[in-house]
Order: C-alpha cells, then structure tokens, then sequence
C-alpha cells in the first residue's frame, strides 16, 4: 500500500517497549524537547505543532492529568485511525505512555467512536498484553512506571471528535464544544489539565522518541516533518490507507491509486476543501492543501450539487446545534442551494450565501462550523455553471 | 485572581480583574455589545454569537461573553466585518424564530425586537426555517412554553439547573433538531418545575411565559354579583413602577392602589396584614417546637424549622428533599392564609356571603398561581384564593385600562384587615420573614425589643448566598425559662441553589440551626419570577432598598404589635396555633419525588 | 417488553460509578432493553447514576445511536455520506426499504429489523457500506442483500 519502503514510518516495523524504554531513559522535559524538535504536527486534521502543546500540558501544574487518544474518527472518508488500531496498536499505546511520561500523567484514555464497538475487546486485550509485557517491566528510576489505559465509547457523534466535546462527553454530557480558552491542557477532563492526540500523532510519537528527531526530520517538508497516513477513497481504483512523505503532489497520489477521469477531490474530508485539476500540483502539506488525511475522489460521472447538499446534510445533522451560525448557517446555507436549484430564489441569492460563509468563518464557537465554508465555498467556485446555472 | 489588566475597546483604556471577560470590559468602558444568551444573572454559554468583537492578534472575531481577558487586550467592537457578523447572526436567528409581535407578551419589552430594532433588521435576509410547529404548552397552572419562539439561547436550561439547582429544561438532539426540552417531551406541569418562574424572568423572547388570568378577572370584576377583593405583596409594589417608566426601587404603593380601585376591585387589601399574621402563627409554632425538642424530648419534632411562605420552595423540598417535609413549617404562606381569613372572618365583617367574594392576589411570583390552586386549598370552604397575578400581568391590566401611575392619586389600603406592620413589609427581601419573625419571637421571650439599632436585624439583610446569625435569650421571661441561656441560631437562604446546600447539610446531619427561611427567588420575593423583566442584581438591590424604607417610615413596626392582628385574634381566632388557627391558617405538604408518574 | 429493572441494576453494579463510564453503560442498558431506551429503563439510569433526567434525556438525545424509541432485534445502518453516496448507498437504501417494507428510521411489522441511516462508519474502501448490529458489510452488492439479511432472519 506503500508507495516507497524507505518512507514507511508509521506503517513501518516496530519492536513493542522500544520507544518507551527510549522515553524512560531520558527526563520527561528532553522527551517533550525531541517532539518539538522532531517539528511533528498533530494528525487530527488541526497540524498544531504536538510538541508545543506537550510543552504547555507538561507546565499545567495539578495533582492528576489525562492522555486522551481521539479515536473518534468520524470524518467521512477517514479510516486511517482504524487501520492502526487494527493493525498497529502497540504503536499507539505506546505513544499514550510516552505522551504521559512526558507530561506527567499516569492514565490514558481512548475516546473510541461508537461505530468502531466491534474493536473494543481486541483492543482491550492489547493493554493488557502492553501492561504486562512491557510495561510492568519498567522502571523511572527507582519506582515501577505505571500507566493505565481506558477506551471510552462514542455513540454516534462526529462532533465528539472535537477535542472539548470529546471531554464533554467523557464526563456524561452532550458533546459541546466549550468556549476556549481556557484550553484542555488547561481544564479539560474532570476539570484538570488534559492532552489529547489523534492516534497517529501517538503512533508516530513512539517511532520518534525511538529513532530521534533529527531522523525524523529527514521526511516531509520544511514546514511539515515526517509522514502522513492518508484514507483514500471514492472514484479511484485502490482506495485504501496510504502513507505519504508529506509535500507528496496531489497528483501523484490519484496517480498511484488508480484515479482516472477523476473531476474533482475533497482534500482534508468533508471539513476540507474541493479541488480540481488545476490544483493537481500542489503538495500535501502544511500552509498548502489540508493534509487532513481524508481523500475523496470524484469522477466526471458525480454530480456535484449532489455531494455538495450530502456535504451540506451531514454538517446540518452533525452540529452540535449550539451556535447560531453553525446550527441555523448550515441549514440555510443547504436550503439556499436547494431553493436556487428549483429556481425559488435568484442566483444572486448566491451572494448572500457568500456573507453567510463569511460570518460562520468568523464566529462559529468551534471548529466544525468554522469550517463548513470551505467544501461550500469550494465546490460551488470549481463548479458554479454545474451547480447554479443548472 | 484580583491582577488588574488593562484593556483598550475602541481606544477607550479600562483596566479589568484577570478573567473577566472582554463583554465586562466593555461595560466599563461604556460600550454597548449586543447580548441575547449572556445575563448578568447566568453562568457563560456563548452561543448565540451577536456579541462577537475584534480581538487584535486574534484570527476569529471572538465571543465577549466568553472571552477571558489574562493579559492586556485591544478589542474593536463596531468594524464593518463585527457589525455584519452580529447583523448576519441576528437574521438567523430571526429565520428560526416564529415571530408574531402583535400577540406576543413580550411585545415592547422584547429583547430579539429590540435588537432587530438597533441593527436595522428590514427584511427577512433568509428563508424562515420549515420545521414542524409546537404546540404551546399550557398544562402547568404557572408557566407557558411556547417553543415556536425560542431562539436557543439556553438562559432558562442554564437558570433552571445552574441557578436553581431545579432541573427541569436541557438541550435535547442534535444538529438543526435541537431543542430545548422537558424531559421526554413531557409537559413542564409533570416534571419537577417548582413554578418559580425565573426561566420566564430571564428568556430573551416569548418563548416561556407565566398563565394569564386576567381575562377571568376582568369577568369576575364586571360581573355585578361578584365582590372582587385584592390583596398586594409588598414585592410588586416596589417593582411595578418600573412598567411604567420609573426606576427600579421607586415606591408606587399608594397611586397603586388608586390604580386597582379605578380598573374595579372592591377592596384593597395588603397582604403585609397576612404576613403579620404569619409571623404570630411561625413564631409560635417555633417556640412550639422548641419546647417540645429542648423540654419533652421529642424526637418526632423537628428541628430546623424551615419557612413555608414560599411555594417554590416547598414544590422544590417535596420533590427533593420529600422525606423531610417534617422540617417545614406548617403555616399556610400569607397569600393564603389571607384568602382563608377573607372568605371566613373579613366576609362576615362586610357582611357579604363568601360564595360571591372572589379573592385576587398581586404578588412577584409565577408559583403562587400554582399554590392557589392546590386542592389542599380550600379551608374557608371555597379556593381561599381564587386568581394569582403576576406584577407584569397587573401591569398589563392597568395600562390595557388606561391606567397609569403617574396619573394617579395616592390612595391608602382599606381598613378593617387592611394594614401591615413594617415587619410584614420586609417579607419581599430574603431576610425578611427571618427579621420580622425574630423581632417578634424575641420580645414575646424576653420582653424587651430586639437588640438591635432601630431594629434592623442588619446580619440577616443583603445578597449574600447564605447568611446566619444567632442571638442570645437572656433574661427571659418566667414562661420561657426553657429557654434562658439557649443561643438561638438562624440562618437564611435565597434562591434554592442556596437552599440544596442547607438541604444537603440537613441530610447529612451537619446542619446546626434552630430556624431557616428559605426564599426560592434570588433576591426573595423582590426577585421573584412574575416580576418586571429584567431583573439584575442591580435592579433587585434597588428593590430591596425600597422595600427597606417602607419598613422604616411605617410606625409599627412589629407583627404582634399591629392592633388589627390583635383583635382579630381576639374576636375570631382565640390565640396564635389555636385549633382555629390550625384549621385555617395551617396546611399539609405532599411527598413528591423527582420522577413523574406514569399515567 | 416490560423492563428488567433488575437486569439494569446489575449493570450498574459492573462499572465503577465514574462519570467516564456513563456512555459504556448506556450502551449496555441499551442493548438489555431490546436496542432501546424505555421511559422507565432511562428513569432508572437516573436514580441509579444520581443524575436528574433532564440531563440522561439531553445526553441520550444527542446521540444517534441511543433511541428512546423502540427499535427491532436487528439494526440495519446504511452509510449516507459522501464516498458511499456515490458508490450507490442511496440505492441500496431504497432497496432496503422495498424489501423491508419500512421507510428509513422504521421498524419492521415483526419488529425484527430496524433500518436507519448512518454517519461513515470508516468503511469507505468498501463503499457502499452498511452495519448490521455490529458487524460491517463492505461493497454491499444488491445481489447480496438478501443473503446477508437470511443470517439474521
Ligand atoms: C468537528 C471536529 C471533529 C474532529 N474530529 C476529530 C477526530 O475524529 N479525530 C481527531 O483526532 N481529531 C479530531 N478533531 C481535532 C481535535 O479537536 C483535536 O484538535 C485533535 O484531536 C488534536 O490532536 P492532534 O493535535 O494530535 O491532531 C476534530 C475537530 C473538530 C472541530
Ligand atoms: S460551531 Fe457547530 S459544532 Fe461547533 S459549537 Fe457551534 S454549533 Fe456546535
Ligand atoms: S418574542 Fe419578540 S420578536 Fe418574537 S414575537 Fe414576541 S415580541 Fe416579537
Ligand atoms: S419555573 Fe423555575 S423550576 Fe420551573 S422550569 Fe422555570 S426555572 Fe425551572
Ligand atoms: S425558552 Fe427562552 S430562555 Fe430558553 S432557550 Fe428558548 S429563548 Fe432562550
Ligand atoms: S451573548 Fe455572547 S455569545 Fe451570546
Ligand atoms: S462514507 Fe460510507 S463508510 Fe465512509
């Protein structure tokens, strides 16, 4: 599935215990110094810098903080995070105790979506086998290293993937986003300081701290280090979970995975942006296209203004409904399109849309009504004769 | 926490606490920002986005409500892109919001209007949502919903369960189906609602309003067969005038009641008289039930003894609290006890027969028209009070009759049961049942007045959460030898938030008093849910001092000194927890649990 | 179906009393009352987890894969997003309903299967995709409908 072996890292081999016992044998603060340095960017779709915010949870002062691992992969066309917890887990749990060390906490928990119920007792037997195996043999200095791994279940939220709703709904509430700041890292699960990382970012971690920043530093771009997975799916020939040097070309990937009369792409999933030929060239990576990790394929036979009211259905169902312009934008926004599609308003109504986008872009309370603007805003600019001159 | 940090808005410097918020700053610094889901009263939600500001650094425009200022900030609150974000969100809102003006309660006093108004709303920018209309939930006795005119703004959700520690409403689905709920969509009649009507005090909208009885008092008040008595509590009065233009705190009692006899009531009474009567009955029962505690040993009798005037408060201890319903008083709430005395003692004095008398409340609060309607309620024969109105709904009445305050005379209560002591008065601020019943419970102990400067019981009075204090019985007098030395503690709560912890304590066994009142409005009865909207802390303190006053100029000043409480102990009720007294005066309360009965 | 209070109490007993654990156990309450939640199963998740039911009613509400209506044996998941649209999940959708005689979000006469749309299950390399309890069927072929259903008649 790979496109060149010696870019394989997250993917790649991996002794169990080889990453921690590299942690352990340096001090917390020199493992949040090599994240930094590594110039990692965390996987779930935001690329902040992970070190960087190892650092600030690392500094929290309290009496108990939280790894959190999001598992709750639910943008559409995103299956990477599966893949690794089904194929790579060590990895991952590893990362978690890695993340805890570092940080100075001693209990994870992976936030599972509820869709994915079906891994919960593979998964549970894989922290068992960490715990015993690995890291019951650990030592920090003299005491034994303990940490403790929990999965949470989701049950059907794709907002709970944001990172406060996620610790809402750990603590038995609706998943709604909070105002920031205050931060996770600040307040966050049970009220107290909490990191949480998509999986892969814990995945790679462990490769990190077991080979070195500056080997890490050798992949991807200046900007963006090292390797991504990316989910790959839709009108392409073999669609799978891919791992790409990032600053890989957008056109080399359709290449690679077969797309042929390929009309368009969603880059970044849903929450991303449309892109058409003349976008082929540009890179995945930060600052360029999103390397959210989600790539959707769309063939000439697609209908756009289809995907676009799927796209727009979906963020409507999918709000959390608390923000005016999330909830009530995303509604609009869709029944605008429908209502020019049947004629009921003019295309200048268009406009107006447009001023829409642009207030949910500016106000909405988190970041899935920041970003509902992008897949509208994109598809209806590649294809405004498809979708408004009909 | 108290590190000042300088904040610039629009080039206006205010210096502000770390981690108050940028909407604080504003404030201060005299700039208005458009609200709808912020309330001085309310934790943080940020959901409505009106209030959103240019924060320089910030990518975003930000929510003021909710934006903690750590370190200094320069904020821009009327760039062209802040204006259209808030005037875009405001058209939304207005597309899901099912306005019709002319029949809404809030109509003039509406905050959505109001600001459609300030930012120039013209047109519908968008389609109106196509959802399902709600029907209008008229079950409870006390509270309306109205749901097609909810906007989402979670004030009731967070007022009901952050500040009444009641949890009646929550958001409920997700997406574009939220809604705010009931438990299972069950009518607000069958959930746990204590009726306080502070969801309705502080709804931006018509989405939530209190039961409008005043149609049927206009009947009643036509009908020529039909005496029509009115009673007024002494919170509305120091509220009302704020209906009418003045401002919060001014004292409209006396043009009131020229109002009411004008728009055709046939008496009006103050219900300052039934509190007095109140006090002498809870006094005694307290002392009652001290001597049966301190000299029999009864373990059956139980101490604290909580105030009952408060019907929201006893709704919310008998869902909550239903096994101890023993530590209530048992005195009916003055409304009440003064709807029994009417309909028997007063009826007879006028010489009408009491299936004609209709007796009307004014009172602050949305729980008395359910308290009214008790079945329990009936203990002159007939519903001892026949109609609760609201402040607002009196307001309403009076200016649907042409009546305005400003053009009224000053008219005094009629007589017979028609003055209070200043005791009575201070019933409407939390900490006034407490002082008026101490003024009285002490002096009928020791003989000599409370020891306190022109009687102000001062640690008892005030905002704060809960407050406690407790006086020495020395020198008592020969019947209460009982209690010489006895340290007497109280302590007073407002708002039942404030109540659960006492509650909490009591359950636990840590709770040390010997008498708590408990009022279920922030503030008591001046805060009241069936008060003018809004109601602040500011607006509330304001009351207060109005209330305090009428206090100090009345001449008597203590319940069992009010000569027409004392005759009329004397020609009809025997003595203070008489069987007489028990009859009429007393009541019984229901054991409700949190959960709904399945029918 | 009466609700086996009984049965609900014993799972409240298996998990510690930490908030964490409150959405694992709604799914075990779920699962107990027959893949739904009952008024009388959702008041005694209330009393025994000391939470007012205003907040177990919000909480439940807001996740799709709680219902407190009631709900068949089996839960038929189609995905509707995107990738699977387009690879003929709508179609497969209709076919579903046809051969079920229920409209989405229904249950079936017998109450034997309950159909309802759902958010990407992940399963987007296999589009159209669908979830039958909790087992995945990827490139679901209108073929094959029907013997996929037979396993769970
Ligand atoms: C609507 C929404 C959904 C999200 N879903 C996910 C998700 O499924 N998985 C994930 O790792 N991050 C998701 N995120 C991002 C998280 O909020 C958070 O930034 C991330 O978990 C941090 O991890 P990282 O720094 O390792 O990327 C989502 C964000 C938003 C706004
Ligand atoms: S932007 Fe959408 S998902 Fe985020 S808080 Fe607002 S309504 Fe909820
Ligand atoms: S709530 Fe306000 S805007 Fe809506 S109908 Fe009433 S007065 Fe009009
Ligand atoms: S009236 Fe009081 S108890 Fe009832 S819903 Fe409103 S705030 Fe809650
Ligand atoms: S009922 Fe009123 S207070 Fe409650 S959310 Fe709706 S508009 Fe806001
Ligand atoms: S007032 Fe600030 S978001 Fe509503
Ligand atoms: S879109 Fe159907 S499984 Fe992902």
């Amino acid at each position: 599935m790979v496109k060149a072996k010696e870019k394989r890292i997250i993917t790649g081999k991996f002794t169990p215990g080889s990453g921690i016992k590299a942690a352990l044998a340096g001090k917390p603060e020199e493992v949040v110094q090599e994240v930094i340095d590594s110039g990692l960017r965390g996987k779930g779709g935001a690329g902040f810098p992970a070190g960087l915010k190892w650092r600030f949870a690392a500094n929290e002062k309290s009496d108990m903080k939280t790894i959190i691992c999001n598992a709750d992969e639910g943008e559409p066309g995103t299956f990477k995070d599966k893949y690794l917890l089904d194929n790579h887990p060590m990895k991952v749990l590893e990362g978690m105790a890695i993340a805890g060390y570092a940080i100075g906490a001693d209990k994870g928990i992976i936030y599972l979506r509820g869709e994915y119920a079906y891994m919960l007792p593979s998964l549970e037997k894989n922290i068992e086998d960490i715990k015993k195996n690995v890291f019951s043999k650990l030592k920090v200095g003299k005491k034994k290293f303990e940490f403790d791994i929990k999965v949470r279940l989701g049950a059907g939220a794709y907002v709970c993937g944001e990172e406060f709703a996620l610790i809402e709904s750990l603590n038995g509430n609706r998943g709604e986003p909070r105002n920031k700041p205050p931060f996770p890292i600040q307040k966050g699960y049970l009220e107290k300081p909490t990191l949480v990382n998509n999986v892969e970012t814990f995945a790679t971690v462990s490769h990190i701290i077991e080979k070195g920043a500056l080997w890490f530093g050798k992949f991807g771009t200046k900007s963006s280090k090292g390797t991504k997975l990316f989910s790959i799916s839709g009108d392409v020939k073999y669609p799978g979970v891919y791992e790409f040097e990032l600053g890989v070309k957008l056109r080399d990937v359709l290449e690679l995975v077969g797309a042929e009369n390929t009309k368009s792409v969603q880059v970044g999933g849903f929450s991303g942006i449309n892109v058409t030929e003349s976008s082929f060239d540009k890179t995945l990576a930060h600052g360029d296209l999103p390397a959210g990790g989600s790539i959707i394929v769309f063939n000439k036979d697609r209908d756009m203004l289809k995907v676009l009211k799927n796209i727009l259905e979906f963020f409507e169902e999918e709000s959390c409904g608390q923000c005016t312009p999330c909830r009530e934008g995303a509604y609009q926004l869709l029944k605008g399109i429908k209502m020019i599609e049947k004629g009921e308003k003019s295309i200048r109504y268009y406009k107006d849309l447009c001023d829409l986008c642009a207030t949910m872009k500016d106000s909405a309370k988190c970041g899935l009504g920041l970003s509902i603007p992008s897949p509208f805003l994109s598809i209806t600019n590649n294809f405004k004769d498809e979708i408004l001159y009909r | 926490m108290s590190e000042m940090i300088k904040v610039n808005i629009d080039g206006i410097e205010v210096e502000v606490e770390s981690g108050a918020t940028v909407l604080s700053a504003c404030e201060k610094a005299g700039v208005k920002v458009p609200v709808l889901c912020h309330h001085p009263d309310l934790n943080v939600a940020g959901v409505c986005r009106v209030c959103m500001v240019e924060i320089e650094g910030m990518g975003n425009l930000q929510a003021s409500c909710a934006y903690p200022v750590t370190q200094p900030l320069t904020v821009k609150t009327k760039t062209n892109r802040v204006r259209k974000a808030r005037r875009m969100n405001l058209d939304l809102v207005l597309a899901e919001h099912y306005g019709d003006c002319y029949t809404c309660p809030r109509n003039g006093n509406c905050e959505l209007r109001t600001l459609a108004d300030e930012y120039g709303v013209d047109k519908f920018k968008f389609p109106h949502v196509d959802k399902p209309r709600y029907a209008k939930d008229t079950k409870s006795f006390s509270i309306i919903r109205d749901q097609d005119k909810c906007i989402h703004c979670k004030r009731c959700i967070r007022t009901c369960i952050d500040m009444q520690k009641v949890n009646v409403y929550e958001t409920a689905n997700k997406g574009h189906d939220v809604e705010i709920q009931v438990a299972l969509n069950k009518s607000i009649a069958d959930v746990v609602c204590i009726n306080c009507g502070q969801c309705v005090n502080r709804c931006p909208t018509g989405a939530l309003w209190t039961q409008d009885v005043s149609d049927q008092v206009w009947e009643d008040i036509e009908n020529p067969d039909l005496f029509v008595i009115m009673q007024t509590a002494p919170s509305p009065r120091a509220a009302i005038g704020e209906e009418f233009g003045y401002p919060p705190g001014t004292r409209v009692t006396k043009k009131l009641n020229a109002a009411m006899r004008r728009a055709g009531f046939d008496k009006v009474l103050d219900t300052n008289f039934a509190a007095d009567l109140t006090i002498m009955e809870e006094g005694t029962e307290l002392l009652e039930r001290l001597h049966k505690v301190i000299v029999k040993k009864d373990k059956s009798v139980k101490i604290p003894m909580f105030t009952s005037c408060s019907p929201g408060w006893v709704k919310f201890i008998e869902h909550y609290y239903p096994d101890h319903l023993d530590h209530l008083s048992t005195c009916k709430s003055p409304q009440q006890m003064y709807g029994a005395v009417i309909k028997t003692y007063y009826a007879e004095k006028i010489g009408i027969d009491p299936s004609k008398i209709r007796t009307v409340a004014l009172m602050p609060c949305s729980a008395k028209k359910y308290e009214c309607n008790r079945p329990e309620m009936n203990a002159s024969g007939y519903r001892d009070v026949d109609y609760g109105l609201t402040t607002r709904e009196m307001a309403m009445m009076l200016k649907e009759a042409g009546l305005h305050l400003a053009d009224m005379p000053t008219e005094e209560f009629d007589p017979v049961l028609g003055e209070g002591s200043g005791a009575g008065m201070i019933f409407g601020a939390t900490g006034g049942v407490m002082e008026a019943a101490i003024r009285t419970v002490y002096e009928l102990v020791t003989g000599r007045p409370v020891p306190f400067e022109r009687l102000n019981i001062t640690p008892v009075r005030g905002m704060e959460a809960i407050k406690e204090a407790s006086l020495k019985l020395e020198k008592v007098k020969k019947e209460y030898k009982w209690l010489e030395g006895v340290e007497l503690k109280i302590a007073v709560a407002h708002g039942t938030a404030n109540a659960k912890i006492l509650m909490d304590k009591l359950v636990d066994g840590t709770l040390d008093y010997h008498f708590i009142e408990v009022m279920a409005c922030p503030g008591g009865c001046l805060g009241g849910g069936g008060q003018p909207i809004p109601t602040t802390p500011e607006i509330r303190k304001a009351r207060a001092n109005a209330i305090y006053q009428e206090d100090e100029e009345i001449e008597i000043r203590k319940s069992h000194e009010n000569p027409l409480i004392q005759k009329l102990y004397k020609e009809f009720l025997g003595k203070p927890g008489s069987h007489k007294s028990h009859e009429l005066l007393h009541t019984h309360y229901t054991k409700r649990g949190q959960y709904f009965v399945k029918d | 179906m009466s609700v086996n209070l009984e049965r609900i109490r014993e799972i409240f007993s298996d998990y510690s009393p930490e908030k964490g654990n409150f959405m694992v156990l709604l799914h075990d309450v779920q699962k107990a009352c027959g893949n739904w939640l009952p008024e009388e199963a959702l008041m005694e998740v209330s009393k025994l987890a000391k939470m007012p039911l205003n907040k177990v009613y919000g909480f439940v509400s807001f996740y799709t894969m709680f219902s407190t209506q009631p709900r068949g044996k089996h839960i038929i998941r189609v995905c509707k997003d995107g990738p699977c649209a387009v690879k003929g999940s709508l179609m497969l959708a209709d076919l579903l309903m046809k051969e079920l005689d229920v409209d989405m979000g229904e249950t079936t006469d017998d109450n034997h299967f309950t159909l309802e749309e759902t958010a990407c299950i992940g399963t987007c390399t296999a589009s159209p995709a669908m979830m039958i309890d909790d087992e995945v069927y990827g490139n679901v072929a209108p073929e094959s409908l029907n013997s996929i259903l037979k396993k769970y008649r």
